[in-house]
């Protein structure tokens, strides 16, 4: 009997101690049954007993959140989110703005930066620097695989004529080594890759071509695998079509023709190639840059005359795609951090307008806890509420994702091959959906932690259940000057990125970019054969450009101002010892002698070139200030004599002329040094011509055409635009970030500023009372607003301040964005941050305006 | 409960729930007098009894306090039987019974030719 009682006590013992892990609201009747049972089953088997009741624990609180009651929490959230709309709205498009602005950011950026090339192991393909003269013997020693590398392929982009339809047609595609398909992986989609005899001369010519030009010339016919196409006037067999998505080496490549290597062949242009290797299995692309620089200093040891100093230095080994992206990288990743900031104001926004409106719950909160709501079941109210404000701000953002992206990428011609693929995808939606969710979580926990926490019987008790806490309104008003200070650091680089622009704008191009209209023009190479024909078809077709009327002048170079393309050989000046001379490649170009006097470029000595310049006078060059610089350190080079790879072996040319500076490469780039030489002396058959008219250009192009079909229907015309347009598409690699930054900043300084305006209006809201004490005792109303205004103000000079200084400190981040500009440049953030306050004033002073309205006698009635 | 909930249970009604229905219907009215009957754990029991009275089909009460305080123990609780569980019982036995009418050993049909 004794035991039994020992064994009773020992039960209920451990039954109350049971009992706390029960639900609250049930605790009291779980004790009471269980105690009853074992009074009445006199405690046998008590480990089981108690095994039992532990059980019975568990099954209460899986009940607790049994789906049912869930439903109930989603169907009492919708109400209450529906008796409330415009809240609801608010807090709705603050979310899905910036969960739009982020994903769509993310999209862009994952398609250009995470997602690989459309190749095979895209991550083991390296870029190999520098361009290399191929010449049988090195061609087959660059083949080889080599001790880190798979295999290395060569390639250089190259425009083709087609001729034998109605009309010639430019092409873009590029001529390769057979290996070039090992290396990218990429197999054709019908026939086959080129043989790797493909590259010795006197083989019958082959050419795969593209998807699109397979529709276009071909009306996707099967059988054109094995058929004809003329090239520059030769037949070539169509050996295999590549898809689509072989965008190599651009966008716009769709024929490609083997490098034929013919060793008596003095065309140094045709072997001119980039190499594209494949990375052994483990190795990077640094490993892989040593072997070559060992490489690459035998080659030097043994002809040094041919690899200069500084060839060790420039032989670089890039991941393929880090080189694609590579200007895009640093812009996009600032911009995704933008993007997160304003994600990051959005939520701290959602949360101070729900931390707000569970201060004006407190009564309703306090009576369901004392109605016997558990803390948990409370704060599972609250979180799904939040969840489904998530839930909808999710779903409104991937849209505004999706619209923005489908508006913004076609504005962004820099974007590479890639961008055709950038869709909303499952990744992006996965990453919208972890943001929502993150976002409730952050702005759903802390009001809802707040909201039931124990103070809330006595706040009901004391009938203070109104009233906000000192320390909650501190949480809101700290998240306000976050919001604040963020949108502030936005707002100062996007007026940095501004102020970069205007003074873009204002560069010195060295040319005149209106009023010319500039076009490519190519003479099939069938048709002319050798400098004679190419110098006289170039010399007609400007003859009947300039007989149209209204065209001042017609001037031709081989490559486009403010283009990526380059010529740029090696220069040795004549008598100088090799180690004094310039260790770097200096840019080539060939011009037309009124070239300069089109393009409105200064000389700056000498003389320009002339008619007499021709193939049978000396050979001679103009050269610019930066030349002059860097070649010559300052002195006088007229009548200098200098020398490249492309003059052919011994061959001088006298300096007879200096001209201004161009940016060749971008308007942000310094001109680099650069030797013009004549076109007569040193014709091409692809020509960009420079058309100076009097009038809107594009309204020559017709005429344009026409004049160049008079000379020969298959000389290829394309890209006629106005040379503005290319000087503007050189802005716009500026102009996109500073776009999308001024939209960030926009929205991120409008989130900021209503977050000072609502939280104010909350703080009048509950400080109601004091307001129609202060009144009724007398106190001036313009004391009242004064009160609230200065409040306000404070908030918003904190914010704004801190904002400065966290601007200052990420100063560095921007600097490579900028031109001609300090990232911490005084003038911009005094100016942006006196804007942002007067822009806080108003909405400070609409509340302190209300507050000053009061109604004492209404609101002490009221409270 | 509405009536979708008491159908979706009795469609999952257990052996245990059925069980504890049959106790409850041959008189028991305690926890431990139905652990007793039907020699399920108190861990199947008290839970089993939660979900049943959740939808409907028993009904639970607590004995008049002054009764227990006057016999010196705790109030107990006694469980009873709602029409819908007698219902549903009966059911259950039903189905019980036709599924015992069944061969007890498999006899494979020949396949046919």
């Amino acid at each position: 009997m004794k035991s039994d009682d020992r064994r009773r006590r020992f039960v209920r013992e451990w039954l109350r101690q049971l009992s706390r892990l029960a639900p609250r609201w049930r605790r009291d009747d779980w004790l009471c049954e269980w105690s009853a049972e074992i009074d009445a089953s006199g405690a046998a088997r008590p480990l089981s007993l108690l095994l039992g009741a532990a059980a019975h624990v568990g099954w209460l609180w899986s009940h607790e959140w049994s789906l049912d009651l869930i439903g109930a929490d989603v169907t009492y959230a919708i109400r209450t989110l529906l008796a409330r709309p415009a809240f609801a709205v608010v807090v709705i498009a603050t979310l899905a703005l910036g969960l739009g602005a982020t994903t769509a950011m993310f999209t862009v950026v994952d398609a250009v930066m995470l997602r690989s090339l459309p190749f095979s192991r895209a991550d083991r393909l390296v870029a190999i620097w520098p361009r290399v003269t191929l010449s049988p013997s090195r061609l087959e020693d660059a083949q080889g695989p080599r001790e880190s590398l798979d295999a290395i392929g060569a390639y250089s982009a190259w425009g083709f004529t087609l001729t034998g339809g109605a009309h010639a047609e430019s092409v873009h595609g590029a001529r390769v080594t057979p290996q070039l398909l090992a290396v990218l992986g990429v197999p054709p989609l019908a026939g086959q890759w080129f043989p790797p005899e493909a590259v010795h001369p006197g083989q019958a010519p082959v050419a795969l071509i593209g998807e699109g030009l397979w529709r276009r010339r071909f009306g996707g016919d099967p059988g054109a695998v094995g058929g004809r196409l003329a090239i520059e006037g030769v037949e070539h067999r169509v050996i295999g079509i590549m898809p689509a998505s072989f965008e190599f080496p651009s966008r716009r490549s769709e024929i490609w023709v083997p490098i034929t290597i013919d060793p008596g062949s003095g065309d140094y242009r045709a072997n001119f190639a980039t190499l594209v290797g494949r990375l052994h299995d483990g190795v990077s692309a640094a490993t892989a840059q040593d072997h070559l620089r060992v490489y690459a200093y035998q080659l030097q040891r043994e002809s040094p005359a041919q690899f200069g100093a500084g060839f060790l230095e420039r032989t670089l080994v890039i991941p393929l795609q880090t080189q694609m992206v590579r200007d895009l990288r640093k812009p996009l990743g600032l911009l995704l951090a933008a993007v997160g900031v304003l994600l990051i104001i959005a939520c701290a926004n959602a949360a101070h307008l729900l931390l707000a409106r569970a201060a004006n719950r407190d009564a309703e909160i306090a009576v369901r806890a004392a109605l016997g709501a558990t803390r948990l079941r409370i704060i599972r109210q609250l979180l799904v509420e939040s969840a489904i404000l998530a839930g909808i701000s999710g779903a409104a953002g991937m849209l505004l994702a999706y619209i923005i992206v489908a508006v913004l990428v076609p504005m962004v011609p820099e974007l590479p091959q890639i961008s055709r693929a950038v869709v909303a995808d499952a990744r992006v939606a996965a990453f919208a959906a972890l943001f929502a969710a993150g976002s409730a979580m952050l702005f759903g926990i802390a009001p809802a932690l707040h909201a039931s926490g124990p103070h809330m019987q006595e706040a009901l008790a004391s009938g203070r259940a109104r009233g906000r806490s000192s320390r909650r309104a501190w949480l809101g008003h700290a998240l306000v000057w976050g919001e604040v200070s963020l949108a502030t650091m936005l707002v100062v680089s996007a007026a940095l990125l501004a102020r970069s622009f205007v003074q873009l704008s204002r560069v010195d191009l060295g040319f005149r970019p209106d009023s010319i209209l500039t076009l490519h023009a190519s003479a099939p190479e069938f048709l002319y054969r050798g400098d004679d024909a190419v110098r006289t078809v170039f010399d007609n077709v400007v003859h009947q450009i300039q007989a149209i009327p209204g065209v001042q002048g017609v001037g031709a170079i081989q490559l486009l101002p403010l283009t990526a393309d380059n010529w740029n050989p090696g220069v040795a000046v004549e008598g100088v010892p090799a180690a004094q001379q310039y260790p770097l490649d200096v840019n080539w170009r060939t011009v037309t002698q009124d070239y300069f006097r089109v393009m409105n470029i200064p000389a700056r000595g000498g003389r320009s070139f002339t008619g007499a310049d021709d193939q049978h006078a000396v050979q001679v060059a103009i050269v610019n200030d930066a030349f002059v610089r860097a070649v010559f350190h300052g002195q006088n080079p007229l009548g200098r004599r200098i020398r490249t790879g492309f003059e052919g072996k011994n061959q001088w040319v006298t300096v007879v002329g200096i001209v201004g500076d161009v940016r060749q490469h971008a308007i942000a780039q310094p001109a680099l040094p650069e030797m013009y030489r004549p076109f007569a002396q040193h014709p091409l058959d692809s020509m960009r011509l420079m058309v100076r008219v009097t009038g809107d250009p594009i309204a020559f192009a017709p005429a344009v055409r026409a004049a160049t079909a008079r000379v020969d229907r298959d000389i290829a015309v394309d890209d006629l635009e106005p040379l503005g347009a290319v000087v503007d598409h050189a802005l716009q690699g500026t102009r996109l970030p500073l776009l999308l930054a001024a939209m960030l900043s926009v929205l991120a300084m409008a989130l900021g500023v209503t977050g000072v305006g609502a939280i104010l209006f909350f703080d009048v809201t509950d400080r109601l009372p004091e307001i129609g004490v202060r009144l009724a005792l007398g106190a001036p109303r313009a004391h009242i607003r004064r009160l609230f205004l200065a409040r306000g103000m404070r908030l918003g000079f904190a914010g704004v301040a801190t904002g400065a200084i966290g601007a200052l400190a990420v100063a560095g981040l921007l600097r490579s964005l900028l031109f001609g500009v300090s990232p911490t440049d005084p003038a911009t953030i005094a100016v942006v941050t006196a804007a942002l306050l007067l822009v806080i004033a108003p909405a400070s002073y609409i509340p302190a305006s209300r507050a000053a309205r009061t109604d004492p006698v209404k609101v002490l009635r009221a409270h | 409960m509405s009536d979708y909930d008491i159908r979706s249970m009795r469609k999952r009604l257990s052996y245990s729930a059925v069980a504890i229905l049959h106790a409850l219907a041959s008189g028991d009215r305690h926890g431990f007098d139905i652990m007793e009957r039907t020699g399920l754990a108190s861990a199947t029991v008290y839970p089993t009894l939660g979900r049943l009275e959740d939808v409907g089909l028993v009904t639970s009460a607590w004995e008049d306090p002054a009764l227990a305080r006057s016999a010196k123990r705790p109030a107990r609780r006694n469980y009873e039987l709602r029409p819908a569980g007698k219902r549903a019982l009966a059911e259950s036995l039903d189905r019980i019974r036709t599924l015992q009418r069944l061969p007890q050993a498999l006899t494979p049909r020949p396949a046919r030719s």
